[in-house]
């Protein structure tokens, strides 16, 4: 090992190329990981088999089947799929690389604030991205097979709804992990969390969207048939919960040992 | 000393670290690391070198006390202070499916460095820590030694002023760990290092300085040669040559002298014990004229023992043997 071959240059830092390379390697894993490699191509073989089996019925058995019904049946699929994705996947965000992958990163130039952020809006893009791409693809499929009507506008609603209750779970998920020491704890909580808040929701008075209430809208929404208000509170809530959470998840993260 | 607080790479100030109200890990550590140190962190296991190591990097947030770096308080969020930092943790890890150079180039855009002098660099460096051959392999396969290089490699792209390399030979074979104490040689013209180990004779060949922790306490904070100060230093061995009727001759001499409690010849080697009131050079003195008197060469001269490791554990002992006491007397650190 010879240190003094090393050219000698005089370096100059970019303040913001650490967020970019925590970010793109995290985005690069995400990809390579047979967790979501898995998950993606089960999610979208149950979509084709259940796509392939309504069609049969629709054409052999002659029965009625509308393309709001499928493509509301397979979002309620495709968002069950995705929160097992979420919590499967955000819980180990942070928890699984404290005191190791961690302990090397964070020891070079790169803030706690950068690499909170960093992660969280990986798994962001991750998990919203392939939430969109599926189910963008399934209703798309669905619009050329089906009879029935559905409207741009209300796909448009449905797919932003649950993103949003999607985006909010993410960050909550990233957040649980960045507080607590362990991946078994983080996913132990969120799904706790999960379960408790669904069931507290369902308390709400009928003018909030909450998630259940969401999905049994779908084949309504996808027909252009909703409640702005109501689309408009849930977005609110939702955007109000993630950046909670992320806050807290970054000043509880910056405050913390690694 | 530096002149100035500002001066100093490294300081704490009565650090103190407990972990979830359970575990003291760092108790009331104060030090001050100057430019150009090569500081060994010495301590039994537990003693709270890692600790200490991490709370210099901002890795962990102190209970009580302060870190400073470069005159500046470390925090978890001081990014731009550990950019003049280069680590090597123990056991160092490496994100899966990555090579050399997209390790490497991964850590530089880390340290927030541009690619114009990004590439050029961790190419240099690859080239430096001899893995040019295994460049575009993955890390997943590589030798403790292999992974200990591109370690090295991570810790220097930054070009930076203060190393931090804990158990740096841990793992490493023979030819291996000769390589890194040389190389910590080389680095130590023209960087502060802050070396863990627990291999005495590491920190013996390559540090100037040391600090040696016990169950979280700074017990001793001073130069190499301070340290080896507080063995006695009464106990000689002289490796001599010449004709043995020379040798005989003059150990005889030697013998008559009342400075030793014990002289002894084992084959070519003289064994001297000085009296505890005796003055070591004028006793050396005589015995080196002795030996003129009779011609016989003196190869080599030394004290008795590994003298780091038995100042080393003289310190951990009488630290233990404190008891109460700790409670009314100051490190000898401080």
């Amino acid at each position: 090992m010879d240190a003094t071959t090393t050219t000698a240059v005089s370096l100059r830092f970019y303040r913001f190329l650490p967020y970019w390379a925590v970010l793109q390697t995290d985005l690069r894993q995400t990809t390579r990981n047979w967790v979501w490699r898995t998950w993606v191509f089960a999610s979208m073989s149950a979509a084709l088999l259940y796509l392939t089996h309504r069609f049969a019925v629709f054409k052999e058995a002659n029965f009625i089947v509308t393309v709001d019904n499928v493509v509301s049946k397979l979002l309620h699929f495709v968002a069950l799929g995705t929160v097992t994705l979420v919590v499967a996947f955000c819980s180990g965000a942070i928890a699984t690389e404290r005191g190791s992958l961690a302990d090397s990163v964070l020891c070079r130039g790169i803030s706690r604030y950068q690499y909170y952020l960093a992660k969280l809006h990986s798994r962001l893009l991750s998990v919203l991205g392939t939430y969109l791409l599926m189910a963008i693809t399934v209703m798309t499929v669905a619009a050329f097979v089906f009879p029935g009507i559905m409207t741009i506008s209300g796909c448009a609603a449905a797919l932003g709804a649950l993103a949003a209750v999607l985006a909010a779970i993410v960050c909550i998920s990233v957040t649980t992990s960045a507080l607590c020491g362990s991946t078994v704890l983080t996913v132990t909580l969120l799904w706790v969390g999960l379960y408790s808040a669904g069931f507290a929701l369902t308390f709400l008075p009928s003018d909030y969207l909450t998630p259940d209430r969401l999905i049994d809208s779908f084949p309504f929404m996808l027909k252009g048939v909703y409640s702005r208000d109501g689309l408009w509170l849930l977005w609110k809530w939702a955007g109000i919960t993630s950046c909670v959470s992320a806050l807290v998840g970054l000043i509880g993260f910056s405050r913390s040992d690694v | 000393m530096a002149d100035s607080d500002g001066d100093l790479v490294a300081e704490t100030v009565r650090l103190t670290k407990i972990y979830q109200n359970r575990q003291i890990a760092l108790n009331d550590v104060s030090l001050r690391i100057e430019p150009g140190t090569v500081l060994g962190l010495l301590g039994p296991n537990g003693a709270g070198k890692t600790t200490l190591v991490r709370l210099i990097l901002g890795l962990h947030r102190p209970t009580a006390g302060c870190v400073r770096v470069f005159g500046q308080k470390m925090t978890p969020n001081a990014a731009i202070l550990r950019r003049r930092i280069g680590y090597i943790p123990t056991n160092p890890r490496f994100p899966s499916g990555m090579t050399p150079l997209s390790y490497l180039d991964y850590v530089g855009r880390l340290f927030g460095i541009p690619r114009s002098s990004r590439k050029p660099k961790l190419a240099a460096l690859i080239r430096a820590v001899d893995l040019l051959g295994v460049a575009g392999e993955p890390i997943a396969g590589f030798s403790n030694g292999m992974t200990a290089r591109l370690a090295v490699a991570a810790s220097i792209i930054n070009e930076p002023e203060l190393l931090i390399w804990d158990e740096p030979t841990h793992g490493l074979d023979i030819e291996a760990r000769r390589s890194m104490l040389d190389l910590i040689k080389q680095l130590a013209a023209e960087k502060t290092l802050i070396i863990s180990s627990h291999n005495l004779l590491d920190v013996d060949e390559v540090c100037n300085h040391a600090a040696v922790l016990s169950r979280g306490h700074l017990i001793f904070c001073g130069s190499l040669t301070e340290l080896k100060g507080r063995i006695r230093k009464n106990a000689f061995e002289i490796d001599l040559e010449g004709d043995q009727k020379s040798v005989t001759k003059a150990v005889g001499s030697i013998k008559s002298a009342s400075d030793f409690k014990s002289v002894n010849l084992r084959q070519r080697r003289l064994e001297l014990r000085l009296q505890d009131e005796a003055f070591a050079p004028a006793a050396l003195a005589n015995v080196c004229m002795v030996l003129a008197d009779n011609k016989v060469n003196i190869v080599s001269i030394r004290t008795v023992g590994q003298q780091t490791e038995q100042a080393f554990l003289d310190l951990v002992e009488k630290d233990e043997s404190r008891g109460f006491t700790r409670l009314y007397t100051h490190a000898e650190a401080a």
